[in-house]
């Protein structure tokens, strides 16, 4: 009876073991890019090779959603044993190259974990990385933005005021060690969950 | 004599004004900690009106910034940030100001970004005119399930 029990258990281990697939390879999205980062330097995805990379499009005057998700992204980085962590890299692209300069960047996201990288470009390069991953953003329409995030706003002229609340895509694409992409992960996806699927696709 | 005189009306007024400034039951009340150089900082709690009539939270003030009602909601596969002018909150009812949903957007801080472990008195401001002042804590980290898991390997 023991015995019986004892080989279930080691069946039912193996059958969820393999029935837990790695995220699948997703075509027609993603591919490499360089950018200028908070690092001071272009940085590659190809950079990455070996590592999976997470990736998030965003800007660091968002209250909610970016914060959110880099503070989920930080505590997931704190459950990786030390080896795990050194092979998964978080890249924050930032949509708003007005007010996140690389050095912004860097001392916000260092906030975060030091590990992690921001990217940060002319409009049209952060476009074509946009399209390439099919990341959507839009900055609010200007009658709709409130007085504080007018006067957030460092530049342009004081006759113009450019507001902006972005809305964007809170996806955070999951890059296999190849820098292929292979699915997504949300602020609310479990730390459990990405964790394991981070582990398969170093497994890889 | 004349003293505690003065003592005892300063005090029934500091009571009135809370049994009259507490509308609401706030639970929880959290500001994210977030970077030095963040320009703005979230902050949530939940409202529950216990009261028999609706309330209407209007906007929230606070010495240590200026506070604005927003909300994210998802459109068209994005997630969109949003000024909010008025959020009522029916007799019996529940609010939750929480990440991914509607929050306070501090901005423009008056001492710096509120750093981790700090208490930011923030006031609530109704339609009907009624305030009421909450102390929220700034803390790193959300309490989430998830959070609470050990690690494994």
């Amino acid at each position: 009876m023991l015995f019986r029990t004892a080989l279930g258990l080691v069946v039912g281990l193996l059958l969820s073991v393999n029935l837990m697939a790695s995220m699948p390879i997703l075509k027609g999205i993603g591919g490499d890019f360089s950018l200028q980062s908070s690092l001071g330097k272009q940085v590659s995805l190809s950079d990455y090779r070996g590592q999976v990379v997470l990736m998030f499009f965003g800007y660091t005057n968002c209250a909610d959603i970016c914060p959110t998700t880099m503070a989920h992204m930080s505590q997931l980085m704190d459950r990786l044993t030390p080896e795990q962590a050194q092979q998964v890299q978080v890249l924050f692209v930032s949509i708003d190259g007005d007010n996140d300069t690389p050095g912004h960047l860097n001392n916000y996201l260092a906030y975060f974990n030091p590990t992690f990288v921001g990217l940060v470009d002319e409009r049209h390069k952060i476009d074509a990385v946009a399209a390439q991953y099919h990341a959507q953003y839009e900055k609010l329409a200007e009658g709709l933005v409130t007085t504080v995030y007018k006067k957030l706003t460092l530049t342009g002229e004081p006759t113009e005021q450019r507001g902006y609340l972005y809305s964007h895509t809170a996806k955070i694409y999951v890059m296999g060690t190849q820098g292929r992409v292979r699915g997504y992960f949300y602020m609310g996806t479990p730390h459990d969950e990405m964790h394991t699927q981070i582990k398969l696709l170093l497994q890889e | 004599m004349r003293h505690k005189l003065l003592l005892a009306s300063a005090l029934t007024c500091a009571l009135s004004s809370i049994v009259q400034a507490a509308p609401l039951v706030v639970n929880e009340p959290w500001i994210r900690a977030m970077p030095s150089n963040s320009r703005v900082i979230p902050i949530f709690f939940g409202l529950e009106n216990i009261t028999s009539s609706e309330r209407v939270l209007v906007a929230m003030y606070s010495p240590a910034g200026e506070v604005e009602i927003h909300e994210t909601v998802p459109v068209d596969g994005m997630m969109k940030m949003q000024p909010i002018m008025a959020l009522p909150i029916a007799a019996g009812q529940k609010v939750m100001l929480k990440p991914g949903g509607y929050h306070g957007m501090m901005s423009s801080f008056t001492h710096g970004v509120p750093a981790e472990g700090e208490t930011v008195a923030v006031t609530l401001v109704y339609a009907n005119g009624e305030e009421q002042q909450i102390h929220v804590k700034v803390i790193r980290r959300a309490k989430t399930k998830t959070m609470q898991m050990p690690a494994t390997n």
